[in-house]
């Protein structure tokens, strides 16, 4: 009797919260999703599958899901990579002032991504920005549109840049985590042996940092499986629906002047099971890699 | 290792200050022009302000009602960090114990971090609209709960695993009850782990804003980043005051940031490497 109470006292209230908040929604979503329901009226009707089959022919819901797999591996390649590589930098031991590239690598990460995207938006913007004597200097007016946010063909990249500006210091600490835990013995004999740096590299260092590399990838294909914020304050989806991924064109949906709730929440169970089906998938492939460079 | 050149260093120090001004050039661009008049920032958008004025930052404050939402925001993720810390101590705390169910319960707190809010935001919405909890702060306190628990109680689960089982049988050998043991003896010990927990939820929170896009309508409880979008939607060309209110949602995290900066990223990494 007296563990009984102990466990609704120490687990019940978490439990309540958990349960009313985040998990009953979640699975209530489920249903909603087979529903014509708008989210104003008190009744709805089963539509079975339409939602579904629907999603897969709206042009929105299309280009948003193609742009969520372009900015997915837009930013994990790149955040990772210069991550990776600003980490190797400031390992060595004969770099100085470590502790201050390091925390200005890492602030932006902490701050606000709103008050980032607008800041962004200010140096990029074609009236007030800087950008404009940018692209004159380094003569790229002919590559390059003028507005790089307002232009179709760059809104989405130039979002994406912006996130990986924000987080490299993220995953270039989790990578330092990885590198400051590998023994400089490994290092040591291995140049006894003549081996290159380059080699060394790929072969020492790549493979022991294997757990780094697993979060740092899952992290960040999560992350922007679910981008919202960014592409939202900066562009809105826009120019016309150019820039939207998924997490952008559920709100619209939803939220804009359509209102169609039970079509929503089908577009974001997608989302869901498409965040579930990687984030497995990765486990299992670098899992696997990882076994294999043990070997 | 050892056959550093000069010329590797020249690079690899330029490669680095370039990364440092590419960071801190926004920053600082926006930083300055908060200081300057709106004439002095069209005609001298990149230099440093002819006058310095604090007018910005007096008008987003009291015009632009930033006072209120730095006060709502302290408010909303003050009280939150507080529920999950001892929510999720407690819970953690007994998960950390062999008992049946115990997995079950487990992976079901666990599952809540791979569900995008995305997913089920819209009939939380619903939800919160018939329990007239839509645009409250208990609303919003009990939504940002449950969203950071998860990750609460996964790290307090996994550090009281580590913590000798003898420390709390002891002191309950000598007539502590179970409840003052933990709150006596286990959460001072746990205090590494408690700093992990308040800053990750005190981030995830003060920076939030698609949550509160949805379930938060009224202007009076805005926290900062919606403060800041409803000033950049209603206003476009009212360009230093804007700079003014970026600073006043950014600052506060950069200050307390580069005071703590260990403990932040080492709270944010442990975060990482175990969520």
């Amino acid at each position: 009797m007296k563990t009984k109470t102990s466990f609704i006292l120490f687990l019940g209230p978490a439990l309540v919260i958990y349960t009313i908040f985040r998990m009953g929604p979640a699975l209530a979503s489920l249903a909603y999703s087979f529903t014509n329901w708008d989210g104003l009226s008190k009744t709805y009707e089963y539509v079975g599958l339409s939602n579904y089959i629907e999603a897969f022919r709206d042009e929105l819901v299309l280009t948003s899901i193609k742009n969520t797999i372009l900015y997915s591996v837009i930013v994990v390649l790149f955040q990772n990579g210069l991550g990776l590589f600003f980490a190797v930098l400031l390992d060595k031991q004969w770099i100085r002032g470590k502790n201050f590239f390091r925390v200005v690598l890492f602030l932006p990460a902490v701050l606000n991504t709103a008050a980032i995207c607008f800041i962004w938006a200010t140096i990029l913007s074609p009236t007030i920005g800087v950008w404009g004597n940018v692209m004159t200097f380094f003569h790229l007016n002919s590559i390059l549109p003028y507005d790089l946010l307002g232009s179709s063909d760059t809104a989405l990249i130039t979002v994406a840049l912006v996130n990986i500006w924000q987080y490299i210091g993220y995953s270039m600490v989790i990578y330092l985590a990885g590198l400051q835990a590998v023994s400089k013995d490994y290092y040591e004999a291995a140049s006894i042996d003549g081996c290159s740096q380059r080699k060394m590299f790929w072969k020492i260092t790549l493979p022991l940092i294997a757990p780094s590399i697993t979060i740092n990838t899952i992290l960040t294909t999560v992350g922007t499986l679910k981008e919202f914020e960014h592409v939202y304050s900066m562009t809105g989806g826009g120019p016309g629906n150019a820039s939207h991924v998924m997490g952008t064109a559920i709100y619209q949906v939803a939220f804009g002047n359509t209102q169609r709730f039970g079509y929503g929440i089908a577009i974001s169970t997608l989302l869901m099971l498409a965040v579930c089906i990687v984030t497995v998938l990765q486990r299992k492939i670098i899992g696997k890699a990882e076994m294999n460079s043990e070997n | 290792m050892k056959t550093k050149t000069t010329a590797d260093k020249i690079i690899s120090y330029s490669v680095l200050i370039l990364m440092v001004a590419l960071i801190l050039y926004p920053l600082m661009a926006i930083f300055l022009s908060a200081f300057k008049t709106m004439s002095d920032f069209m005609g001298n958008p990149l230099g440093i302000p002819k006058t310095f004025t604090v007018d910005n930052f007096v008008y987003a404050w009291s015009k632009m009602h930033f006072g209120t939402y730095t006060a709502n925001s302290v408010l909303v993720s003050s009280l939150t960090v507080a529920l999950v810390c001892v929510l999720g101590a407690m819970a953690g705390y007994k998960l950390s114990f062999n008992f049946k169910g115990n997995k079950l319960i487990f992976t079901f707190f666990l599952a809540g971090m791979a569900v995008p809010v995305q997913s089920y935001i819209i009939t939380l919405f619903q939800f919160m609209k018939k329990m007239k909890l839509l645009s409250s702060y208990p609303g919003l306190i009990l939504v940002y709960t449950a969203i950071n628990l998860p990750f609460a109680i996964f790290i307090f689960s996994s550090f009281f695993k580590t913590v000798p089982r003898e420390l709390s049988e002891a002191a309950q050998v000598d007539g502590c009850s179970e409840m003052r043991t933990f709150a006596q003896i286990l959460i001072p010990i746990s205090k590494p782990t408690l700093a992990t927990v308040v800053i990750v939820t005190m981030m995830n929170v003060w920076n939030d804003f698609f949550v509160q896009m949805i379930i938060n309508m009224d202007q009076k409880k805005y926290t900062l980043p919606m403060g800041l979008l409803k000033f950049r939607s209603e206003t476009s060309v009212n360009w230093t005051p804007l700079f003014a209110s970026i600073i006043l949602v950014a600052l506060p995290v950069a200050i307390v940031f580069v005071l703590l900066q260990k403990q932040f990223i080492k709270g944010l990494t442990n975060g990482a490497v175990k969520g």
